[in-house]
């Protein structure tokens, strides 16, 4: 009898723990992960190197810098792709258009024109004496890749916009074709080297 | 229950860091090379006049002119030198007649009826002899026309040329130029043709 009374304390004892661990088990905690709005945006490849006639002036290759942007929201994000050049004085916008040609700055990177060289050659009617070291290209307006960008050049601030209309990935190309620089933005005083000019994309706050 | 608050604060901290860490700006540099360019090209200037028959005299000046293009300001050479045709090969118009510090001449050899090579050689040494150089005349020069800072030009008495050395990007201009009026003494004279006579002036970059 007194076995029998110990067998049921522990078999009582037992069932307690076991109804205690079930129920630690089954008791809901809701965990909330609160995704942000995230964008960002890469260098994507393309041409970024090239050579320029000695003689003429002209590239002799193309230039396509390829950028890729993300962006896990719908709603429109905007985006601002801008050309700057070195100069004597720190980096100057390289950016100009006559009419609808739109075209870019390159400078010397070892002997940086003065800023009076872009601001001869952004009048339009450049004097290839007034502008050493500073050669001028036609640009293209940067490519809608992916289908879901709208582009938008800005003749005042003399940059593009870009709208990524959806979430997801999104490619640009910039493109500078080979051939002639625009006139009179090359000649002989311009000095030998390299000759450069910074693309950038940025996500704008807004 | 502290081990999953450990792991909601954990995941809140990477979602802050994934977001702070997603690049908004993207930049690409491209790079054109612009190579070495250099030219030398004619610009010009009185390239003929007329020979007095009497004196030899040159009615006017001739100034053959040159335009040097170079895209680089480093220091870079040029030679400027005469050449006679003659019938026996070609012989150099240029002169110092043994007197490197004083005045330099050049030759100016028949065009049809051609002398030798030892004819020009002797209406170019300091005594010249009528006789010994037939149709081929002599007249002093005005040194080509250095710019100061830009174009140097230096006579060189062992070779009996000009050389120039450039220290300047883009065009630079320059001029040889032969004055009106007296002929070299000793190398005109009755045995010398009637007719054209001519020399070739050539500005050149040297090999780098």
């Amino acid at each position: 009898m007194k076995n029998y009374f110990l067998i049921l304390i522990i078999f009582i004892i037992k069932i307690y723990y076991m109804q205690s661990a079930m129920a630690a088990q089954t008791n809901p905690i809701n965990l909330n992960g609160v995704l942000p709005a995230t964008v960002n945006v890469i260098t994507s490849g393309g041409n970024t190197k090239t050579t320029i006639d000695g003689s003429t002036g002209a590239l002799s290759g193309t230039f396509n810098p390829a950028f890729e942007m993300r962006s896990n929201t719908p709603q429109q994000k905007h985006l601002t792709l801008a050309v700057t050049a070195n100069t004597s004085s720190g980096y100057q916008n390289a950016v100009f258009n006559i009419g609808n040609i739109k075209y870019i700055i390159m400078t010397n990177a070892a002997f940086p024109p003065n800023v009076s060289s872009l601001n001869d050659i952004k009048t339009g009617s450049p004097n290839a004496i007034n502008n050493p070291n500073a050669i001028a290209y036609i640009a293209n307006d940067p490519s809608n890749d992916t289908g879901n960008i709208t582009i938008t050049y800005k003749s005042v601030l003399k940059n593009w916009d870009l709208f990524l209309t959806s979430s997801g990935n999104a490619k640009t190309t910039f493109t500078i074709s080979a051939g002639t620089p625009c006139n009179n933005t090359f000649s002989a005083v311009d000095e030998s080297g390299d000759y450069k000019a910074v693309v950038t994309l940025s996500f704008n706050e807004d | 229950m502290k081990k999953i608050l450990i792991g909601i604060i954990f995941l809140t901290i990477l979602g802050i860091s994934k977001s702070s860490l997603a690049a908004t700006t993207a930049e690409q540099v491209i790079t054109g090379t612009l190579g070495p360019f250099r030219d030398v090209k004619t610009d010009g200037g009185n390239l003929s006049a007329s020979i007095l028959a009497n004196s030899g005299s040159l009615n006017t000046f001739i100034n053959p002119s040159f335009k040097i293009r170079t895209n680089t300001s480093a220091s870079q050479n040029l030679d400027l030198i005469a050449n006679c045709v003659c019938s026996d090969g070609s012989a150099n118009g240029f002169s110092d007649k043994g007197f490197p510090a004083g005045v330099k001449y050049i030759a100016l050899a028949h065009e049809s009826i051609l002398p030798s090579v030892a004819n020009v050689a002797n209406a170019l040494s300091p005594s010249p002899s009528i006789a010994l150089n037939p149709n081929v005349i002599v007249y002093p020069v005005t040194g080509p026309v250095d710019t100061v800072g830009q174009l140097v030009f230096t006579w060189q008495a062992g070779t009996q040329k000009y050389t120039g050395n450039l220290t300047h990007k883009g065009e630079t201009p320059t001029q040889l130029v032969i004055p009106a009026g007296v002929v070299a003494s000793g190398t005109f004279g009755i045995n010398d043709s009637d007719g054209v006579y001519l020399t070739a002036v050539t500005l050149a970059f040297n090999p780098i």
